[in-house]
């Protein structure tokens, strides 16, 4: 077979290897494709050189065995890369949520005891404390009145979010730990968050409405890490935990 | 992200052909060719890396830090393309010096255990 013949057998298999790129994942191949035809590029044209025919063919035997040996490997590192996108998505949408809900609860909550939001009330009118108590204690049995949908819809949401959220950062780390301490860490958060508003509309001296209002929720944040959690574990992705 | 790579060099021992890559770069900055021609002629032809195999050990080593991309550049004695050259970090440095001493470590136990440099303990003595 002359030299040219060879040649022209080489740039097909250069512009084979480039379409069978396409198995490994998108990131990877964005990231490595050129550099990988490249170095085929250089192994054809040394093969061809040295063994003609017969070092292309000793060429694709090797080349398929490394594509299968090497495209798992790549597909692991990227899932590990999109995981971590995912848990930054995550994470983003429970603290933009819960800045939503906290901001449009505080409001609501002050229409519901019947005070004009952010008004400067203190100052110019007097507390009725009875009439602040009783509605108090209505909110405490999770009765919010015309405002009901919206605190039990908002209280659903962001329990699940946390759920959720902490249990892709557990897979994430591979840790039921680190996962358990996600989830503590936003609850305080949340409590936190969800508290603060209300007392500041509400000085009474007992619980934040907030605090037994995301008390209720909790289940539905415990049922919704565990369900991500054994999915991550058990399902199709299947991450091996590590305790700690 | 120096502490991630920290943390990562404490936690990922590296593979046998990542090892042949971070010895071939110990020296000066190579492209992805010539990493996979040192690494053969390093391990006398026994290690040939393919470029799926070379890149997906190189996507680690940049992950952990132990090498990094530095300006792409010609290389006269191929063609007229430009290549991504690879450096060894710090921390690759000190991964290799690591499994190096870890293998070192294995060496001494198997001449402790005459498994290497000695005669066979049981020569003859079985029929």
């Amino acid at each position: 077979m002359t030299d040219s013949a060879i040649k022209q057998i080489a740039a097909w298999s250069v512009r084979v290897y480039a379409l069978i790129l396409h198995v490994y994942p998108e990131g990877f191949r964005l990231e490595f494709g050129e550099s990988m035809t490249q170095v085929f590029r250089d192994l054809a044209r040394d093969a061809g050189k040295r063994s003609g025919l017969t070092g292309l063919t000793a060429l694709w035997m090797l080349t398929f065995a490394d594509v299968l040996a090497s495209v798992a490997g790549a597909y692991s590192s990227e899932r590990r890369k999109s995981m971590f996108r995912v848990v930054i998505a995550a994470g983003i949408l429970y603290v933009c949520t819960l800045a939503l809900v906290t901001g449009y609860g505080a409001i609501r909550f002050g229409e519901f005891y019947e005070r004009p939001a952010f008004s400067g009330f203190r100052a110019a009118e007097p507390v009725n404390e009875d009439k602040l108590t009783a509605a108090y204690e209505q909110a405490l049995t999770g009765d919010f009145g015309r405002y009901k949908t919206f605190a039990v819809g908002a209280g659903l949401v962001l329990a699940v979010l946390l759920g959720v959220a902490s249990a892709l950062f557990g897979l994430w780390q591979k840790s039921l730990l680190r996962s358990a301490g996600a989830f503590v860490a936003g609850s305080v958060l949340t409590i936190v968050a969800v508290s603060l508003l209300p007392t500041i509309w509400f000085p009474l001296d007992r619980y934040p409405v907030g605090f037994v209002w995301m008390l209720r929720c909790f289940p539905v944040a415990a049922g919704a890490w565990l369900l991500v959690t054994v999915i991550g574990r058990f399902g199709p992705g299947r991450a091996r935990f590590k305790l700690a | 992200m120096v502490k991630r790579n920290m943390r990562n060099a404490q936690a990922a021992p590296v593979t046998p052909a990542e090892f042949y890559i971070l010895l071939a770069l110990a020296d000066e900055d190579r492209h992805g060719y010539a990493v996979m021609q040192q690494v053969a002629s390093d391990s006398a032809g026994s290690v040939r890396l393919g470029p799926g195999t070379l890149y997906t050990a190189i996507k680690r080593l940049l992950d952990y830090g132990y090498i990094r991309e530095v300006e792409s550049r010609f290389d006269p004695d191929l063609d007229d393309a430009r290549r991504k050259y690879y450096r060894l970090t710090p921390s690759g440095h000190a991964a290799a010096n690591a499994e190096a001493e870890r293998l070192a470590g294995l060496v001494r136990l198997a001449r402790t255990r005459q498994i290497i440099n000695a005669q066979p303990r049981a020569q003859g003595g079985r029929s």
